[in-house]
């Protein structure tokens, strides 16, 4: 196997997972998501040779599946209002108040607006900067931090919501 | 740095807290808990979001850039190969690029899957067709063998025989004249193993969840063969 052959397999291993988690939230779709994901890797096979710092390597698949993302509802008219959770999976453990209250939570994050959805994605599941997050929505970085911090009060607020209503 | 502007920051990115924040953090006990609160909600945040990605993932995504290139080579060779040699009224005979892979026996199973190969049986001659074919002595003894079909993978012809193991259905290639050299590596395809059996007269490969059956089941169609060591 070439090093380049080595070299896909070993990024693939590293990044198809926190991809998809990404991805998935993106778009809210598990079927979708995993295309997006198949897509973007596949599409850096062919630009392996040049994608030879790790750090491009991460910016360069960001911004290839969110470009992909945007082409898909651009061809499908997906229609991007309608939330089905069905793409989370049922992971129940063995508490099932931790278990409801994960589940309360990503319902919340899945009804973010696509705006605060999307950089919270990158930071958490991705681990990206707010400065990579800047760079790939083409936003500045206060403009990252504000919806940063909108989306985490949302849920926050949320959150305590859900715990007052049960008290 | 005042309370206000610290929480803002905090609550938006509260793992990269900036020198003056951490300072503010350090003087400021009610900005302390509120950082803390922070971070346990981040703690939950990240574990919310990491939903299971789906199984084999990372395997499929490295299948399918192997069959690309792949296809991309022996499609070109192909092409090459039948504008100078053409055989025979219904058949053009290709000649076979190195490195034929296993990963080209699969693509032909999820090309050819076990229902749309033709039945052994209820087609009557379809096994003796393809022993005929292939010059394949007595293969037809296999009572299992439950459908057949000629195929041709990577360039080489051989049989596609769906064989009955009692639980899972095992894919077999029956490769007359393919050697082992012309196999390059073993690519791991998520719930099916495979095994190869490799002779002085072609290689036998056999596909199927269940491992436990194939060494057996190899041999013995080796032996039925009449296929050398």
């Amino acid at each position: 196997m070439s090093s380049r052959q080595h070299q896909f397999d070993a990024m693939t291993a590293a990044v198809a997972d926190d991809l998809f988690r990404y991805a998935v939230w993106l778009c809210r779709d598990r079927d979708l998501a995993q295309d997006l994901v198949q897509e973007t890797l596949l599409r850096a096979w062919r630009f392996m040779d040049k994608l030879r710092d790790s750090g491009a390597v991460k910016a360069w698949l960001l911004t290839t599946l969110r470009r992909e993302h945007a082409r898909l509802y651009e061809r499908k008219r997906l229609d991007r209002v309608d939330m089905d959770m069905s793409f989370i999976e049922d992971e129940s453990g063995r508490d099932p108040f931790a278990d409801a209250e994960r589940r309360e939570l990503q319902q919340r994050i899945a009804a973010l607006p696509e705006d605060y959805r999307e950089p919270l994605a990158m930071q958490v599941i991705l681990g990206c900067k707010v400065a990579e997050i800047a760079e790939a929505m083409a936003l500045s970085e206060s403009a990252v931090m504000t919806r940063l911090f909108r989306a985490r009060k949302q849920l926050m607020d949320g959150t305590e919501r859900a715990v007052e209503s049960v008290q | 740095m005042n309370c206000l502007e610290f929480r803002r920051a905090c609550q938006a990115d509260p793992q990269h807290l900036t020198a003056e924040q951490q300072a503010h953090r350090a003087q400021c006990e009610a900005c302390r808990r509120f950082a803390a609160e922070q971070l346990d909600f981040d703690r939950r945040l990240a574990a919310a979001m990491r939903v299971s990605a789906p199984e084999g993932l990372t395997q499929r995504v490295i299948f399918e850039r192997s069959l690309r290139g792949r296809r991309r080579r022996t499609g070109w060779l192909a092409m090459a190969a039948s504008v100078l040699v053409v055989v025979g009224v219904t058949s053009v005979l290709l000649v076979s690029p190195p490195g034929s892979d296993i990963e080209n026996f699969t693509a032909h199973m999820t090309a050819h899957p076990v229902d749309q190969v033709p039945l052994a049986e209820a087609d009557g001659m379809a096994l003796q067709r393809v022993a005929a074919s292939l010059s394949l002595p007595a293969v037809s003894d296999l009572s299992e063998i439950v459908r057949a079909q000629l195929c041709v993978v990577d360039g080489h012809r051989g049989a596609h025989l769906i064989v009955d193991s009692g639980e899972a259905p095992v894919t077999a290639f029956v490769m007359p004249g393919m050697t082992a050299e012309q196999l390059s590596g073993l690519a791991e395809v998520p719930g099916l193993s495979s095994q190869v059996v490799s002779t002085r007269d072609g290689l036998i490969l056999l596909f199927c969840p269940d491992q436990s059956r194939l060494v057996e089941l190899g041999e013995r169609m080796r032996r039925q063969l009449g296929w050398q060591v």
